[in-house]
């Protein structure tokens, strides 16, 4: 007996010992291990190349690529791919080895980063550290990557991406080998950040398509669902459309949602001493004269679904007319998706080509349906006959709006940059154009393009000075003009008919709102270059104009732009100082704050200026993952220069996506509390911090108090600026947008108005920063605070960080600016003492369109009832008086407003199933006779108010002494 | 105050205690409580049993910092046979397992069965100090291909030196030196682990039906660097019937890189002879 169990037990263990095959990267020959190797396409002329991107042929490179002049480009010149070199990793990758760009090869890259991940932890990243690259034309072209997961080196990992000639996408497979002791929950994924902004994932299941549902991360489990292919496609004409299907299996399994996405295998255990792999195609493919939108990608991917699983499928056709004219090209104009089942399933979206005609793929299915778009709405349903041929849809014609704008009065009227806005005159007008993107994202009255795209965005439309010519639908609009505060507001009402072009002319005054020798500035600022902006730079650049802003800091997230191409293209060198920037935005969790379960990151922080270094990995921007802001700091210091400037950004913003945004909230900053002089194992104490050995975590030169028009982040950011003043801490204050596109926040607003005594062409940005460091500086939304303290009628001294010396009889002259159609009612000084109203109730101007009233108070004060005694500071404010915030959980910082609209702020507010929050800007009025109607036409969202840069008063003439913790 | 009537009355119920000699009852035979995947790193003693048995197992492993966590248990059917003097071999086969695995928010469950597991031994009889003696070398493998889950597989054995001492009428003395060997191969690798191991246990026969057992395992090398644990383990083992018995035991490590923190196992066993 025992005899024959040996027998056994030897005959398997040597059976095991033969193996199962090491027809794998990571087991043994990745050469034999040709992803989807079941695919075949043909073309007229194939070709291959892989090589560093700096060697690659410009016709096969993308544009908008951020590849680096050292990352591998891989093409067969139908689809162009970028992988960042090992060491230049990108985005929410610790390494690189992941794609970077996308596209069909000679059109454009909207890909952001897609990279492999095991799990949701950073330590379930796949971390490369080794890159092959594989040239075996004619047959292909191969890159492979080699590392393992980033906190576990014992699990080993391999991706081959593949390209063969005429493939309309690249082979991929991933691999994953489990050398741990520990049974391991994991998946092969790959994640596309999409960024909120730019492209948009199309999910083909049941009650999905466009409309993925919230990405709730704690759920995740619940939400990881399976996929017959997924495909994406920024709404708009040039984007390249991405999709990706399984090749070794029927179903992709992930999630989608705008900020991500994440699509690979079923979540397993995978034992110790298993592994798992995944093989998929990505297409990236562009918009032709079949349409654009998913559906370009959706065709090659069911041709490969075909040739991998014999999936059937069927061709929609049609053609969009408006008043018998072709009406495509735009996503604006028409976009349709096709329906099919008996659960109505969205199979694909297609855009229609400017000739107005398409061609959609579908997977055979009963039943198939469709719905077209236009302008936001659902304007035409329907079911497709058996042979897919809808034949002519008609939608209806809009109008066509000839917009000019100019600057009048003192001479020659200008045409000038400005942003126009519709605005529905009457409620019909109102209902019947208030649309979306397919039910997603912002709803605009009219919808006149996706809220984050280019113009027309929302309701609202950059004119050029030689006019702009707007598709809008018909109805009765108030159209609305802005050139910034430093401008009146004008107004036009029109009746707009189907097919008709109306002329519409608005002509705008200058306002003394700024004195001169001051600039307007924005020194935080998105465009196409961050991860979450779908904003031409084009667009972006002539929203500097319309906003009239002066000086620009370019600070995409971890990438270095300055848009000098476009600025010198629009003729604008004069007019416009952009500094290159940026925003360093870690993506990694890695500090452990005490108390806190999950790790953070620190928040973000605005550098300028940078030189842009587009051959360089980020733009040459610095990796800014796993580091403290002392060491950040460090890091940055030699590219900036003694100059440059370190800005603390929107320090007690809340988390998005399990990312901090603020490191003041993400360390649990108490402003009622010291700032120590050593690290003392407290919140406050890490500010004093110095993990590189340098700088400390709180040696920044500005705090950002204003991000974007509310009162909201303001009222936050305030109370930790007061309290590091106290704590010895002062800085610089500023107010800045942080705009993203034309709908979400405006450029402009905020705004930092800095002392150069110079104009913008006579200023440089060593000058600028000077100044700004200087803290001469007023910033704020809308209202500019004019301060300065000194005797009466003698030279007084204005805004700055240098103490000011008082004297007896020394006075605080105070002068509040605003355009018009901007409502300021109070002006108060803050100490850290408190607060004191010096002005209420303030009238405003009679006619909000027009030039009179822009100073709205004007006093002095004696310094000595405002600063008695002891060292402190001084900030005066104006605007509206702060909407009703409270701090229900007692951190030092509001986080709730009257939600309710009750006239208190309690547990009332709180929505359900949250301690605290939200805290937000009070809805924009309906009502056009109040006085916030015109201001949240132009910026919506937005508070007027207006803060002066701190005032430091040293009584004593002995050295300014910050007056300890805020009180 | 009544669970402690009832324990009393079950003791009262097992009876004194009898010595059988250092093989006589296999309720004094040391608990076995293992760590391993299968439970291939069990424990046994140098005696040759005869019965079929069913073994429920379970193990936590909760790693807080890491956001890691899985719970496990199992059932596996056994049946043991002794073929003379010397020899005794065993067939043992994970019928069901059900792991949770929880890695940050992901969490899944999971059901699968095998391994299957042949084990032998060879033994014989000597005195210590003038007492009974039982010396034994045993071999147990889990063998590959016999899992369902997975699409590669895994393999693993042990070798140990047993031994068996009656030290007192009640005390018997187990000690275990051996050697633990573990393979997975998938297509995407080869994976090995291998750790030596010692342990020792004192089971005291405290009723005629009742013994209780405590334990120390010593283990090194299968995380691949230094002591992997000096785990504690107590048993007890309540023979129910002439034929029928209850055995169970938990373990907890208390030094080392041990990542499991705790391990349990309840069975139920009926003698063949």
């Amino acid at each position: 007996m025992l005899a024959r169990c040996c027998v056994a037990a030897v005959a398997t263990l040597a059976l095991f010992a033969a193996g199962c095959g090491r027809d794998s990267c990571l087991g043994g020959d990745c050469e034999a291990t040709t992803p989807c190797g079941d695919l075949a396409f043909r073309c007229d002329a194939p070709r291959l190349y892989v090589g560093a991107v700096a060697a690659a042929p410009g016709e096969l490179g993308l544009a908008r690529g951020q590849g680096a002049a050292d990352d591998v480009l891989i093409s067969n010149g139908v689809v162009t791919a970028v992988v960042s070199a090992i060491a230049a990793p990108t985005d929410l990758a610790p390494t690189g080895g992941n794609l970077i760009d996308l596209g069909p090869s000679g059109g454009a890259d909207d890909l952001t980063i897609l990279y492999q991940l095991a799990g949701l932890l950073p330590d379930d990243a796949f971390a490369y550290d080794r890159l092959e690259v594989v040239d075996r034309s004619p047959a292909y072209v191969a890159v492979i990557a080699r590392g393992h997961l980033d906190g576990r080196p014992e699990v080993a990992v391999a991706t081959r991406y593949e390209l063969r000639p005429c493939d309309p996408g690249l082979r991929v497979r991933s691999e994953l080998f489990n050398d741990s002791p520990d049974r391991q929950a994991f998946v092969i994924a790959d994640a596309a950040h999409w960024g909120k902004r730019r492209v948009v994932p199309f999910a083909p299941v049941d009650g999905q398509g466009y409309l993925t549902p919230p990405l709730e991360l704690l759920d995740l489990t619940a939400l990881w669902k399976p996929y017959p292919f997924v495909a994406a496609a920024a709404p708009a004409p040039d984007a390249p459309a991405y999709g990706v299907v399984a090749c070794d299996r029927a179903t992709v399994a992930g999630v989608n949602d705008l900020e991500v996405s994440a699509l690979g295998t079923p979540i397993e255990v995978v034992p110790p001493g298993q592994g798992v792999v995944f093989e998929r195609f990505v297409v990236a493919a562009p918009a032709t004269d079949a349409g654009g939108g998913p559906a370009a990608a959706v065709a090659p991917l069911l041709a490969a679904r075909g040739q991998l699983f014999g999936a059937a499928t069927i061709e929609v056709t049609g053609a969009v007319q408006a008043e018998g004219l072709a009406f495509g090209g735009d996503v604006r104009r028409a976009s349709i998706v096709i329906r099919g089942g008996g659960d109505d399933v969205p199979l694909t979206a297609v855009v229609p080509a400017a000739d107005g005609g398409f061609r959609a793929v579908v997977p055979a299915t009963p039943e198939l349906s469709f719905e077209l778009w236009s302008f936001g709405r659902r304007e035409l349903r329907g079911s497709i006959p058996d042979d897919g041929a809808l034949g002519v849809l008609t939608v209806p014609a809009p109008a066509t709006v000839d917009l000019h704008v100019v600057r009048a009065g003192g001479g020659a009227d200008l045409p000038i940059d400005a942003v126009v806005v519709f605005e529905p005159a009457d409620d019909a007008t109102r209902a019947g154009t208030r649309g979306s993107f397919h039910g997603k994202q912002t709803l605009c009255a009219p919808w006149l393009g996706p809220p984050h795209g280019a113009s027309p965005a929302c309701n609202r439309v950059l004119v050029e000075p030689a006019g702009t010519q707007v598709e809008v639908p018909a109805g009765h609009y108030w159209v609305f003009a802005s050139a910034g505060p430093d401008a009146t507001v004008a107004r036009a009402e029109v009746r707009l008919d189907p097919g008709e072009v109306t002329a519409v002319d608005l002509a705008l005054r200058d306002l003394d709102v700024t004195p001169p020798g001051w600039l307007a500035a924005d020194l935080h600022v998105h465009g196409a270059a961050s991860f979450d902006s779908g904003l031409p730079d084009r667009d972006r650049v002539r929203s500097f104009l319309a906003a009239g802003v002066d000086v620009i800091a370019a600070t995409d997230h971890d990438y270095v732009t300055d848009y000098a191409a476009t600025v010198r293209a629009l003729g604008a060198d004069d007019r416009l100082l952009v500094m290159g920037g940026l925003e360093t935005t870690p993506l990694i969790p890695f500090l452990d704050v005490p108390g806190e379960d999950l790790p953070r990151v620190i928040g973000h922080f605005n550098f300028w200026p940078l030189t842009p270094l587009p051959a360089s990995p980020r733009g040459g921007a610095p990796w800014d993952e796993r580091l403290e802001p002392g060491a950040l700091f460090d890091r940055l210091d030699p590219l900036i220069g003694d100059a440059g400037v370190r800005m603390i950004n929107h320090p007690w913003d809340e988390p998005q996506f399990g990312r901090d945004l603020g490191y003041l909230r993400a360390i649990g900053f108490d402003p009622r509390r010291p700032v120590p002089a050593t690290d003392d194992g407290t919140p406050n104490g890490a500010l004093a911090r110095r993990p590189g050995g340098g700088h400390a975590n709180l040696d920044w030169d500005a705090l950002e108090v204003g991000n974007g028009a509310g009162a909201d982040e303001w009222q936050k950011n305030r109370l930790l600026w007061f309290a590091l003043a106290s704590a010895s801490h002062p800085v610089v204050g500023t107010a800045n947008s942080d705009s993203h596109g034309l709908r979400d926040n405006q450029l402009g607003w905020g705004r930092t108005w800095v002392e150069t005594g110079t104009p913008v062409g006579a200023t440089d940005v060593a000058g600028f920063d000077a100044a700004l460091k200087a803290g001469k500086v007023v910033a704020g939304s809308g209202v500019f605070v004019a301060v300065a303290i000194g005797p009466p009628g003698a030279p007084r001294r204005g805004p700055g960080l240098a103490p000011v010396v008082p004297q007896p009889g020394d006075v605080v002259a105070i002068e509040v600016r605003a355009a018009p159609w901007i409502p300021v009612t109070s002006v108060r000084a803050v100490t850290s003492r408190g607060e004191r109203v010096l002005a209420a109730d303030l009238a405003g101007p009679a006619d909000p369109f027009g030039v009179d009233g822009v100073v709205r108070w004007r006093g002095e004060v004696p310094l000595a009832e405002l600063i008695a005694g002891a060292d402190d500071w001084l900030v005066i404010e104006a605007g509206l008086p702060p909407p009703r915030y409270a701090d229900l959980d007692d951190d030092g910082v509001p986080d709730t407003g009257d939600n309710d609209g009750d006239g208190d702020v309690d547990l009332d507010d709180v929505e359900p199933d949250e301690d605290v929050g939200p805290i937000a800007n009070p809805p924009d009025p309906t009502d056009p006779t109040d006085p916030r109607f015109v201001m949240t036409r132009i910026v919506p969202e937005s508070w007027p108010y207006g803060f002066t840069g701190l005032l430091l008063i040293d009584v004593a003439g002995d050295g300014w002494t910050a007056p300890g913790s805020a009180r | 105050m009544r669970r402690a009537t009832i324990a009393l009355a079950v003791i009262a119920w097992a009876g004194p205690a009898a010595a059988d000699g250092v093989c006589g009852d296999a309720i004094d035979q040391p608990a076995a409580v293992p760590w391993r995947d299968a439970g291939f790193d069990g424990g046994r003693g140098a005696c040759p049993v005869a019965d079929v048995g069913a073994r429920v197992g379970g193990h936590a492993l909760i790693d807080t910092p890491g956001f890691y966590g899985t719970l496990g248990g199992e059932l596996a059917l056994a049946v043991r046979q002794v073929a003379g003097a010397h020899v005794a071999w065993g067939l043992t086969a994970r019928a069901v397992d059900v792991t949770f695995v929880q890695n940050a928010v992901w969490k899944i469950v999971e059901p699968s069965y095998g391994p299957l597991a042949v084990d032998g031994l060879y033994g014989v009889d000597a005195t210590l100090a003038g007492r009974p003696l039982r010396l034994a070398g045993w071999g147990a493998v889990a063998l590959p291909f016999t899992r369902s889950d997975v699409d590669g597989s895994t393999g693993a054995a042990q070798l140990a030196g047993l031994a068996s001492w009656q030290a007192r009428a009640r005390w018997r003395v187990h000690a275990r030196l051996g050697a633990l060997g573990w393979a997975g191969r998938a297509v995407t690798g080869t994976s090995t682990r291998a750790a030596a191991l010692a342990s020792i246990d004192l089971a005291w026969r405290a009723r005629r039906r009742l013994a209780v057992d405590v334990g120390v395992d010593a283990q090194l090398g299968w995380y691949r660097g230094g002591l992997d644990h000096l785990a504690v383990r107590a048993g007890v083992a309540w023979r129910l019937a002439r034929c029928w018995r209850l055995h169970g035991a938990v373990g907890a490590p208390l030094a080392g890189a041990e990542r499991q923190d705790v391990a349990v196992t309840l069975g139920v066993a009926r003698d063949l002879e």
